[in-house]
């Protein structure tokens, strides 16, 4: 089976590299717990990397550690490294992990697996929130979108409602002992695997933080700060958020995140949904952003005199005006 | 009448003794009514022994059969005060005197195991500074309905104030008229056989310190727990030490021998869960458990230790009975979480070990898993390894460098069916001797003319 990076170009899902650009923006602000260069950030970089040099180039950080699990294609993976400070490291995440020495350096972890919810998932949550320094931040991205009855003959398919199906292969992935009994009888449709999902990653770190916090004389705490869902092809839930104790406090304070209008500390997702423009559109719409009236619409039509007179449809243009100093310029070009 | 029958604001509530003897050594085997008072024995010689790592003067001698039960060390003994105040008192006594990391329990575990094993119990000993004798007729004392609960010393048998000499102190317990289930068991050689091994198992650190522990004459002989350490592999080592108590864990691999693998727990010096493969220490399976995979066979080589140690051994997270751990104290919740961590650890290597050796890889191409068999001829006793002068730090180091998985992409497998004739045709035309040889020469034959 070939893995989604052979699949996609990475680098042309416009949502996830929208996504990556608030999140390095966000990251920025650690500064005020750390240096930038103190911290380690550890990611699932494929073959691409596009993560690795984002914050390398925007947050200086030098201390970068790939995890791969299909040691088999080494080569193009070492072939692959942008920079000759990122170290990979071959295997399975939930037993890579645990041999990072998280309790030594302050940690910027983003698992982005592939995959839908799966069991080995909370194995690393588990060992990244028993283990990690307080200051560290976790993120992870998994697929959410919803199962779909295999195409099977007319006299099989009558085993299984859509509804049935869905429980069952959420079971198959997690085991029911995990599964939050409020969920069992829901339709795990989009939207609900986004629910079910954040409740049992937050239980997870709720649960590995009591038994961490049982024996410290300074507790730790966890504060949500990412909740993404966005859609290339199928639907990503991005969530994390950074773990202190009461000595950070001030300085977490200070990072003022709330500042950035596209971080969540609940369980209400911000949604990146870029719409597509051509560049004559994104030039035009950049000369009138920031609006000061906000995208505000009176009567159906814009209070910005300029946007009012751009021929693209008002919810794209509201859409655009959310993200569009994240917005990606893909262009054909030799390089 | 007493005064308590006079006072009607008040329900009367106080036990009686057949039903709080009876409640007592229910929860209790009679091998585990045992091991308390060899626990009980180690406590005492520890508390003389001028070096707790030195015991080799030290000796604990069991006869059981069925007419009688004796247990007889050579410590410290019980003093008569202690004796009058503490030891038979049933419960924790606030005031009670506890050696520092000591393993019996004064409050509940004597009492309790002198009733499992028999009716008529003598008590004999000789402490630095007096020596009684006791005897208990549990018959007859539970007879006696007064509301105060005490023994006697035996008359003419106690006296304090005495200078004894170190040779000579000790205790000795006797034990008649065994209880239904005693005579039975200690008819069994079977049983007698379980409870060297077990005891042996429970207090080899003990042993491997020089105490000797003889069982119906046969002097047991200490396991040895071990850890592979050397260029190749070290194992992953946490601590955390204060004033009054101590956790070590150290995890690591040591040879394959199945029955061996898994966690080992002590606490001062007396193994409490040994070769655990179960959810009370890591093996909770990954579908809705908190731990790893369940244990299976990849797994064997897996060895995980703990230490506690506590001045007070009421800080120790062990159940009442000594047989497993309080899964809910708070010490041991967060020390699982780290064996948890250091499991995954070792399974980095442990996992891979696996896969190298999957889709026919070559022996000669399993360059991990032929270094890490040269390392596991060579495991090293674990006091000696924590004892070691390199570093050890909380990652589990092996030579990653080495793995050398075969590649998923080396080779494609096809396969499709034809009708019975046409492939007859194909392999005449071929001259081909079977299947896959008439599969290859087609494929060649497009590959060579058509590529």
């Amino acid at each position: 089976m070939s893995s989604s990076f052979e699949k996609i170009n990475y680098t042309l899902r416009p949502n996830k590299s929208i996504e990556r650009k608030m999140m390095c923006e966000a990251f920025n602000r650690l500064s005020f717990l750390d240096q930038l260069n103190n911290f380690r950030y550890v990611g699932m970089g494929s073959p691409y990397f596009a993560d690795f040099i984002l914050f390398h180039k925007n947050l200086g950080i030098t201390d970068l550690i790939s995890i791969e699990k299909e040691e088999a294609k080494r080569n193009r993976f070492e072939f692959n490294k942008p920079y000759s400070c990122i170290d990979i490291k071959y295997g399975n995440s939930s037993t890579i992990i645990p041999n990072l020495e998280l309790d030594r350096k302050k940690t910027i972890m983003w698992l982005d697996y592939d995959d839908k919810v799966s069991d080995f998932m909370f194995a690393d949550i588990d060992t990244f929130f028993a283990n990690a320094l307080p200051g560290s931040v976790f993120t992870l991205s998994i697929n959410v979108e919803e199962d779909f009855l295999p195409n099977m003959q007319d006299s099989d398919r009558q085993q299984f409602s859509l509804k049935e199906h869905r429980l069952n292969q959420l079971i198959k992935r997690i085991g029911k002992d995990r599964l939050p009994n409020k969920f069992m009888n829901e339709n795990f449709n989009t939207k609900n695997s986004i629910k079910v999902c954040l409740e049992m990653f937050n239980r997870q770190i709720n649960t590995t933080l009591i038994a961490r916090n049982l024996q410290l004389p300074i507790k730790i705490k966890y504060k949500q700060i990412f909740n993404f869902v966005y859609k290339d092809n199928a639907t990503i839930l991005t969530i994390g958020g950074i773990i202190y104790d009461r000595t950070q406090k001030s300085k977490i304070d200070k990072m003022c995140l709330s500042e950035l209008d596209f971080l969540r500390s609940d369980e209400e997702s911000y949604k990146i949904s870029a719409p597509n423009l051509t560049f004559r559109e994104i030039k035009a719409l950049d000369k009138a952003l920031p609006d000061k009236h906000n995208s505000e619409t009176e009567k159906g039509k814009f209070k910005n005199k300029i946007l009012q007179a751009i021929p693209v449809i008002p919810t794209d243009i509201k859409s655009y005006a959310k993200i569009y100093r994240y917005y990606p310029n893909f262009a054909e070009a030799l390089v | 009448m007493s005064q308590l029958e006079l006072d009607l604001t008040k329900v009367k509530a106080d036990p009686s003794k057949d039903f709080f003897i009876s409640m007592l050594v229910k929860d209790i085997t009679l091998r585990d009514a045992i091991g308390d008072l060899v626990d009980n024995a180690v406590d005492a010689i520890k508390l003389k022994s001028p070096n707790p790592e030195n015991l080799s003067n030290s000796k604990i001698t069991i006869t059981l059969n069925n007419q009688s039960f004796s247990i007889k060390d050579n410590g410290f003994g019980m003093e008569a005060e202690v004796a009058r105040k503490y030891a038979f008192n049933f419960g924790k006594s606030s005031a009670r005197v506890l050696s520092k990391k000591s393993i019996g329990q004064f409050g509940i575990g004597m009492k309790r195991a002198f009733f499992k094993l028999g009716a008529d119990i003598h008590i004999k000993s000789i402490a630095p500074t007096s020596q009684f004798e006791l005897t208990i007729d549990v018959n007859k004392w539970q007879l006696d309905t007064g509301n105060e609960w005490h023994f006697e010393f035996d008359k003419g048998k106690l006296s304090e104030n005495t200078s004894n000499a170190e040779s000579k102190t000790g205790l000795e317990v006797v034990i008649k008229n065994l209880s239904g289930d005693s005579k039975t068991s200690f008819n069994d050689e079977t049983f007698i056989d379980k409870l060297q091994k077990e005891i042996a198992l429970e207090h080899m650190l003990n042993i491997n310190k020089g105490l000797t522990i003889i069982i119906n004459g046969y002097e047991l002989t200490a396991n040895q727990i071990s850890l592979v350490n050397d260029e190749n592999i070290r194992p992953s080592y946490w601590e955390k030490i204060s004033s009054d108590q101590a956790i070590k864990i150290i995890a690591g691999i040591s040879e394959k021998n199945a029955e061996d693998g898994g966690w080992y727990i002590f606490c001062n010096d007396r193994l409490i869960v040994a070769k655990d493969q179960t959810a009370q220490t890591v093996w909770t399976g990954t579908k809705g458990g908190d731990g790893v995979p369940k244990y299976h066979a990849q797994y064997h080589r897996f060895r995980g230790y703990v230490f506690f140690e506590a001045n007070d051994s009421g800080q120790l997270p062990w159940n009442t009975t000594k047989t497993g751990m309080d899964m809910d104290s708070p010490v041991y919740k967060n020390v699982r979480s780290k064996m948890i961590t250091m499991t995954r650890q070792v399974m980095e290597l442990l996992d891979k070990l696996k896969e190298e050796k999957e889709k026919g890889n070559p022996t000669d191409s399993q360059t991990l898993n032929k270094a890490i068999e040269k390392s596991l001829n060579s495991p090293k006793p674990v006091i000696e390894v924590l004892n070691t002068q390199v570093v050890l730090d909380n990652k589990f180091h092996y030579p990653v460098a080495l793995f050398n998985p075969v590649s998923k992409s080396k080779s494609v497998r096809i396969s499709y069916q034809v009708s019975p004739e046409r492939f007859e045709a194909v392999k005449q035309s071929l001259d081909a001797d079977n299947v896959e040889e008439v599969g290859l020469k087609t494929f060649d034959y497009y590959y060579n003319n058509e590529i």
